[in-house]
């Protein structure tokens, strides 16, 4: 078990991430969502100990990673691009991660280069965007570390070696001892795959859900008053969008007045619909829209 | 084995892996004995969590529809017909009145809903007891 204990990082007085607390258990895909800049890298880059925290511990099995380094074996950070080694070739590369990592499997890394037909090179930078992304990733997976956090891993990748990717990935999560938390903007994919949601706001995790119950916490509906909508309706639901008398709302199902509220003024149409976590992305974040 | 998952559905995604492999045995495309794929194998294939796979394949191997044999891997039951609980039986009887119900004040006609019956069965080519 991975443990991410009160995590607060603070740079030049300004608060990056603040109070961050989760577990991660083994066997599963976490998915951390949120705005641009709103320090999901930040939390992914602190939980590998490459960024030391202002405060709070990351801990592997009971053990803190900034106190007992050799625990860093078990956690594996890719970034969205491998800048960092592009210069080397992939043997160097190989060598380098073998002295590096412990448990480098050396054999598992060849027999994933060649399932994923990846040629060996002699600069990293020669491969293309797509191969880049598969050899991070192998080479992540190579080090048979527990705890694989991914940024981005298909940001700019094309459908095919997208989906090669997540199948990738669901394989290596469906044999047990690996972990993944990735970060995305890929609602859609994320939907299906994730065991667990972090939604960050504000360097803040704003809800963490198990997917299966955020569709249950949540109700989407479209509704239709005879006139616009009640002001005591307002108070209990999120409009989520507006099209003349047509609102769509989402209405959190622990408010249990919220339903009888709107029965109350006999509403024309009231109509559920298939809840995204899309839907709740833009209910829960979409509340300032300026870009940071 | 191809399952398609409707991502806008309300049915939780679990429920759609149960509902989709046990119409595909309705059917017959999948037949008593025949081996399914892995939860490894069937979650990439559909890029869905592997965990919500095996959760449905506990939940059809509790309801008897599949069975699991250790080291070997998962197959459809002998006959998982027969073996369906008598509270699931309840179940679907109530889920049929309530449809019953439904048609009635749709203004759907008893014979129309007869003749739909008929062209279900006919579509997964499950035997009735007429003879």
């Amino acid at each position: 078990m991975m443990k991410v204990e009160r995590i607060t990082k603070v740079v030049q007085k300004e608060t990056i991430l603040n109070d961050i607390n989760f577990n991660v258990e083994l066997g599963h895909i976490i998915g951390v969502v949120g705005r641009n800049g709103v320090g999901k890298t930040t939390l992914l880059r602190t939980m590998v100990g490459i960024l030391l925290p202002t405060n709070g511990d990351v801990m592997i099995d009971e053990a803190s990673i900034f106190k007992q380094p050799a625990k860093k074996q078990d956690v594996m950070f890719v970034p969205d691009s491998p800048e960092a080694l592009k210069q080397y070739s992939t043997n160097e590369i190989v060598r380098i991660y073998e002295a590096t990592y412990h448990r480098f499997d050396r054999n598992y890394f060849y027999e994933l280069m060649e399932r994923f037909s990846l040629p060996t090179v002699k600069k990293i930078t020669h491969y293309s965007k797509g191969m880049k992304a598969l050899f991070s990733l192998i080479l992540a997976f190579s080090t048979r570390a527990k705890y694989i956090l991914l940024d981005e891993p298909t940001d700019g990748l094309d459908v095919i070696v997208k989906k090669q990717i997540l199948q990738f990935l669901i394989e290596e999560v469906a044999d047990g001892d690996v972990s993944i938390i990735i970060s995305s903007h890929r609602l859609d994919e994320l939907e299906f795959m994730c065991d667990e949601i972090i939604l960050m706001k504000d360097g803040s995790i704003e809800s963490h859900y198990e997917l299966a119950e955020m569709k249950t916490m949540y109700k989407k509906v479209q509704v239709v008053f005879e006139k616009e909508m009640p002001a005591d309706v307002t108070k209990h639901v999120n409009i989520l969008n507006q099209t003349g008398r047509v609102y769509t709302l989402i209405i959190d199902q622990s408010d249990e007045e919220a339903e009888q509220v709107i029965a109350n003024h006999q509403p024309v149409l009231f109509e559920e619909l298939p809840i995204s976590l899309e839907d709740l992305f833009v209910t829960k974040l979409g509340g300032d829209s300026d870009v940071s | 084995m191809l399952l398609n998952i409707d991502p806008k559905s309300v049915t939780p995604l679990y429920e759609q892996v149960i509902q989709q492999i046990k119409e595909l045995c309705a059917r017959g495309v999948l037949s008593p004995n025949e081996k399914l794929p892995s939860v490894r194998e069937l979650s990439a294939q559909m890029l869905i969590n592997p965990n919500t796979v095996s959760k449905a394949y506990r939940e059809l191997e509790r309801q008897g529809v599949i069975v699991s044999i250790h080291g070997r891997g998962t197959f459809i039951s002998e006959d998982f017909i027969s073996e369906q609980t008598p509270a699931q039986r309840e179940k679907i009887k109530n889920e049929l009145k309530q449809l019953v119900i439904d048609s009635y004040y749709a203004g759907v006609q008893k014979e129309t809903l007869f003749s739909w019956l008929e062209d279900f069965y006919e579509e997964i080519g499950g035997e009735d007891d007429e003879s």
